[in-house]
């Protein structure tokens, strides 16, 4: 096991490799420098002046060499400084991270709360008129697009009738809140994202719990478990949901990328300090070294996200185990 | 460990992943009980009728450096304006009055400006303000190593002088009139940013300064929070606090002022009419913003050579009705390169009357003729051109439309083109591979455009891409830059208004108006020619109105 680990670590290296290569290329061919949104059209910005600044970011020289440059840092762990505001990037991430964690995390665990139910019900009901009554809920709640939701219910349930802040993640006067209220109120400002993302992300997770359910109840062991005269509610959630969970764990392992990467259209709706804006105005501003590291960590969770899910896989499964 | 059931094991799976949110540096978005006190409901001040409350202001964008010799960005701008001082500032009428300088002096017909600096004027940290400050933040603003875009106003500088901490000379190569201007520039603290790199320094996130406010916290993309300066030289500011929030859509931000959770916002045309509901809690306020649309022709195309063809084409574009469909009436029809706001402004300079008649005559004397399909042509060729403009303004886009539909009822055939910005000004304006244009132009509140028109403007990346030259108006940029005295200065600028309203290589389109709103309990807002914030130091609210009394 612990070789497996490694060999699939080592592995890692050169894709990872590959994949900023990629990253950088595609984004040096996209039009524009990071220069550009600043000194642009500007009357108080000379040409010459735009050149110097050109030179002092290094941007005069090719991508190549650019990338070279950036690799020798990056091998000394040096993400480098953000041409926005000349921070570290790394500290930009970790500034935004938990925020989206949290948003994330939250979403997650009601996901789950509310598709295992609803996809086991499905299975068992299957073709009933709930059935198809919640297979309606859910797809409409993933075809709806998020940001109308969201809008819709910060008229509703922040403006008309007002039980709920609309934007932020904190109110103005949190700092001064003892500890408690100030996770009330945290709390209070997460109910609309969370809702919003579960809800448009329902569909995917509950169609999963009830395919597999379906499958599961077909199996042999199944009828053996009703054949030794077990109770329907102990052959479905003891033998059955068991097992037609397990392929839930590789959902959840595929989706780290997901969590920490955060939602550029939700972040914004909900003005929320997220990971998702970050990447977003980088892009659009070509700060090319806050998007390279937005790139590598997203990179580097999704291929750890892989890993973590396959050994968890082989954990909770017995019959999958490696050679 | 082999009994545990198949859903354990899943809930411990999930607790991994739990875990693993856990490793990551939660305090970083948890707020700590803050340990400024509650201000006690302090007595009036001389120029204060009441003080206390908290002005919450919002932007789309966070800031970058605060720090206004490396900030480029109108959120940085914002903050900067509040917590630094320039030498000099605009007052209501877009004068130049003193701010850290008590008064200066121009000699040696401008080639030498000497500042006598106030004495009573302390940074944010106790440290007394001098002329050294001065002097440090020009060598920044000249040094190759510093990443700022504001050199070129003071690299005319011969060398800055201190002869005492409360003079500063500078020497200038060449007279330069809008340098006066160029010292409304924010002055930094030179014993802050003695020690470390400029451009990377942690001042530039907690900056003292000698402003107003005093700088409290930064939530990166979340709020910017100032607090009063109680010692400031002009008077302690009347509100105690100055939030700046951060919202990046616009719908969001208007949803946030229904719910007074912002007390100003600058609104669009469409949010500015909407149901009177939105603003029950607001005062509206228009003025025209210090900026204009144009449609630049570019002058080394044959057909716009010709400057029949060119007032042919403003006569018949109808600037009002793309007034109505664009700016929803909230704009002017443009005469020229300054706003009405401006004191080079020359309001005798009329509008051409929107006139196809007109217009189609004046291109048949040109010799453009309809042709067999009904467009104009002369000599088999037809007269016709792409108008670009870039993507994301809907202002402009709406605009090319109408031109367009204008144009077609006189003959004239007009592709339009929607480009992403970076590639429309580096492969298409930078290279003047382009027929006509749609852009604007922000406007600083000296008059000098001479980086817009002199003949001299012209090469890669300058900003006179539309290749205009005429000899008088060059003189005329040239002496404007040489002349310190207002008077003269305005008979120059009005005479360029007039030269560039009859040549015509730019159809000035219109001055739009800013929109702000501001909550109602505010009181001292009030409009001029410099805007709207311009005594914002002096903005109050009663006390019994107050809503952040208790929290802040």
């Amino acid at each position: 096991m612990l070789a497996y680990t490694f060999k699939r670590l080592l592995f890692a290296i050169p894709i990872l490799f590959g994949i900023t290569l990629i990253t950088f290329g595609v984004m040096h061919l996209a039009p524009g420098r990071p220069t550009d949104a600043l000194t642009d059209m500007n009357v108080k910005v000379t040409a010459q002046a735009r050149q110097r600044l050109i030179k002092l970011y290094g941007l005069d020289q090719p991508w190549p060499i650019q990338y070279g440059r950036w690799l020798k840092r990056l091998s000394a762990l040096d993400f480098g400084r953000s041409f926005r505001d000349d921070r570290p990037v790394v500290s930009k991430i970790a500034e935004r991270l938990p925020a989206t964690l949290l948003l994330n995390g939250c979403s997650l665990l009601l996901i789950l709360i509310l598709s295992i139910p609803l996809g086991v019900y499905s299975a068992l009901k299957r073709n009933s008129v709930i059935d198809k009554g919640l297979s309606v809920f859910v797809f409409v709640g993933y075809s709806v697009p998020t940001f109308w939701l969201a809008l819709l219910l910060m008229i509703g349930v922040g403006i008309k009738l007002g039980w709920l802040p609309i934007s932020g993640l904190h109110s103005l006067d949190s700092d001064e809140m003892p500890r408690l209220s100030q996770w009330l109120d945290m709390g209070r400002h997460l109910v609309l994202p969370v809702f919003v993302m579960a809800f448009t992300s329902l569909a995917g997770m509950s169609r999963y719990v009830r395919n597999e359910m379906l499958e599961v109840i077909h199996q042999d062991y199944i009828r053996a478990a009703r054949a030794r005269g077990l109770g329907e509610s102990r052959v479905i959630f003891k033998h059955a949901l068991g097992n037609a969970l397990i392929p839930v764990v590789t959902v959840l392992g595929l989706s780290l990328p997901d969590m920490i990467g955060g939602s550029f259209i939700f972040e914004t709706i909900f003005a929320y300090p997220g990971m998702g804006r970050l990447g977003y105005e980088a892009v659009m501003a070509r700060d090319y070294p806050v998007i390279m590291g937005v790139g590598v960590i997203a990179a580097a969770l999704t291929l750890l996200g892989n890993l973590l899910a396959d050994l968890t896989y082989a954990w909770v499964d017995p019959r999958v185990r490696v050679r | 460990m082999r009994s545990r059931s198949a859903i354990g094991r899943f809930l411990a799976a999930s607790a991994l992943y739990a875990g693993l949110m856990q490793l990551v540096n939660w305090p970083a978005i948890i707020c700590h009980a803050s340990a400024y006190p509650l201000p006690l409901a302090a007595p009036p001040s001389a120029s204060c009728p009441s003080i206390g409350d908290t002005y919450v202001d919002t932007s789309i964008g966070d800031a970058s450096f605060l720090n206004p010799v490396l900030a480029t960005d109108s959120a940085s701008g914002d903050i900067n304006n509040l917590v630094f001082n320039g030498l000099l500032k605009y007052d209501k009428d877009l004068n130049l009055v003193g701010s850290l300088a008590e008064s200066w002096q121009v000699k040696k017909r401008g080639l030498r400006i000497i500042f006598k600096l106030r004495r009573d004027v302390r940074w944010h940290d106790g440290e007394p303000f001098t002329a050294k400050d001065v002097e440090f933040t020009y060598r920044k603003l000249t040094d190759p190593s510093v990443r700022t875009p504001y050199g070129a106003d003071f690299s005319l500088i011969e060398k800055v002088e201190t002869p005492d901490p409360l003079t500063v000379v500078v020497i200038y190569k060449e007279p330069f009139a809008p340098a006066l201007e160029s010292w409304t520039m924010g002055i930094l603290p030179e014993h802050i940013f003695k020690t470390g790199d400029f451009n990377s320094h942690p001042a530039n996130r907690h900056p003292i300064g000698t402003g107003p406010y005093k700088f409290f916290e930064w939530k990166t993309d979340e709020k910017i929070v100032l607090k009063e300066n109680p010692d400031y030289f002009e008077g302690r500011p009347c509100l105690d606090r100055y939030i700046y929030r951060i919202i990046p859509d616009q719908a969001v931000q208007f949803l946030e002022l229904r719910q007074q959770g912002i007390d100003s916002m600058t609104l669009t045309p469409d949010q500015y009419k909407a149901y009177p509901e939105f603003f029950e809690h607001y005062r509206k306020f228009r003025y025209p913003a210090f900026m204009y649309s144009y449609l630049g022709f570019n002058l080394k195309k044959n057909i716009f050579k010709d400057r029949r063809v060119r007032l042919a084409i403003a006569q018949a574009i109808d600037k009002e009705e793309i007034i109505k469909g664009v700016l929803l009436g909230f704009g002017k029809a443009a005469t020229g390169p300054f706003p009405p706001g401006s004191w080079a402004f020359d309001a005798t300079v009329k509008d051409l009357p929107y006139d196809p008649a007109a217009a189609r005559k004046l291109l048949s004397d040109a010799g453009w003729t309809p042709g067999p399909d009904g467009w104009l042509q002369k000599e088999g060729q037809p007269l016709e051109f792409t108008l670009m403009t870039n993507q994301g303004n809907k202002l402009r886009e709406l605009s090319s439309q109408i031109i367009q539909n204008h144009l077609a009822r006189i003959g004239i055939r007009v592709k339009l083109k929607v480009l992403e910005w970076s590639s429309f000004i580096h492969d298409y304006i930078d290279k003047k591979d382009f027929d006509a244009v749609i852009l604007g132009w922000s406007l600083g509140r000296d008059p000098d455009q001479y980086t817009i028109w002199h003949s001299h403007q012209t090469g890669e990346g300058q900003y006179n891409f539309i290749s205009y030259a005429n000899p008088e108006v060059d003189r005329l940029l040239e002496a404007g830059r040489r002349t310190y005295d207002r008077k003269a200065r305005e008979k120059i600028y009005k005479k360029i208004h007039r030269l560039l309203a009859e040549d015509l290589p730019y159809i000035f389109l219109y001055y739009p108006e800013a929109l702000p709103v501001i909550h109602h309990r505010f009181q001292g807002p009030e409009v001029a020619a410099a805007g709207i914030g311009w005594n914002f130091r002096e903005w109050y609210v009663p006390q019994s109105l107050q809503r952040y009394r208790l929290a802040f």
